[in-house]
């Protein structure tokens, strides 16, 4: 297992270009489930207030 | 012969009967509901050993020393944004030819995971070039390219949200992203028709590959992960949008009822 690089110059490249990709990544994962949860309780309740 | 003849007849009735299922919203549902999980664990088993080898295990480059481990999400987020546009632009026409509503909300959801890959391939492209070229960014043929298909990809999305009725908002939207399309070989041969400070073709599907094999595999390993995450987030887009619009119909009540 190769670590030195962590302490190298090229970590201030290649770290922020993961820490951005895993950011983007995690919000474009996670906001679908967000909003699915919150549409799925809306429908619930016009439904309900419909029947 | 007969019987060969039938039993071929009746395997091609059933792929066709199961490719039409696709295009019922409640079959969609349901059977993406139960694919979902399993992409997430295919991502997360290639993804996690793709990072440990590609950050850790591989060789530093002879010439670019380890700035070039930024290639293991680099690259396979900037064949995914090529990819999802494809993708997009078939669904598209499939929705506009065929009138298949689910094809058509396929198409709208890939736009936001398209440009979030662009995205990541423009910065991670970005914090690569500086150390390796000096500079952050240049307009040569590849970036400018990709740069104009981040714009495409918000122009899809604009469009989208800009029109009240869903499935014409998504048959103009789906235009666009078919004439968008002109843009995926002019990034893909830019640095062979421009001279571009980027660099030529690494890694070939059908010619030799210059990458060593020790580069190459985490390389794969990322290239198949970020598929499997890019199907599991479209399949969770595309259960939502068409949760909302069929909200009023009897499938939808049942299942939020029973959940």
């Amino acid at each position: 297992m190769n670590f030195a690089w962590l302490s190298g110059p090229h970590a201030a490249y290649i770290l922020p270009s993961y820490g951005i990709a895993l950011a983007v990544c995690l919000y474009v994962a996670l906001a679908p489930v967000w909003s699915g949860n919150r549409q799925r309780q809306q429908i619930k309740a016009l439904h309900q207030h419909q029947d | 012969m007969a019987i060969s003849s039938t039993n071929q007849t009746s395997w091609w009735k059933r792929c066709k009967t199961w490719f039409h299922r696709w295009g019922s919203p409640a079959w969609f549902y349901r059977v993406s509901g139960r694919l979902i999980p399993w992409l997430w664990c295919g991502f997360f088993l290639l993804a996690i050993p793709g990072l440990i080898w590609g950050l850790f295990i591989a060789p530093p480059d002879y010439l670019q020393g380890n700035s070039y481990r930024i290639i293991f999400i680099h690259v396979p987020s900037a064949w995914q944004s090529m990819l999802i546009f494809a993708i997009m632009a078939v669904l598209a026409l499939i929705g506009i030819v065929w009138r298949i509503r689910v094809a058509e909300t396929l198409a709208m959801c890939c736009a936001p995971i398209g440009a979030a890959f662009t995205v990541i391939t423009l910065a991670t492209g970005s914090l690569w070039g500086k150390p390796t070229w000096g500079t952050y960014w240049q307009w040569d043929g590849r970036m400018t390219s990709e740069l104009v298909l981040l714009f495409l990809y918000l122009g899809v999305i604009g469009l989208h949200q800009a029109i009240d009725e869903p499935r014409r908002a998504a048959r103009a939207a789906g235009l666009l992203a078919l004439v968008g399309v002109v843009n995926l070989p002019i990034i893909h041969y830019s640095v062979e028709w421009w001279t571009t400070l980027h660099q030529g073709t690494t890694v070939s599907l059908m010619g030799e590959s210059s990458i060593d094999p020790s580069m190459l595999w985490p390389l794969l390993l990322m290239v198949l992960a970020v598929k499997l995450y890019f199907g599991a987030n479209l399949l969770t887009r595309t259960r939502n949008a068409l949760l909302v619009q069929d909200r009023d119909k009897n499938w939808v009540r049942e299942m939020v009822s029973s959940t």
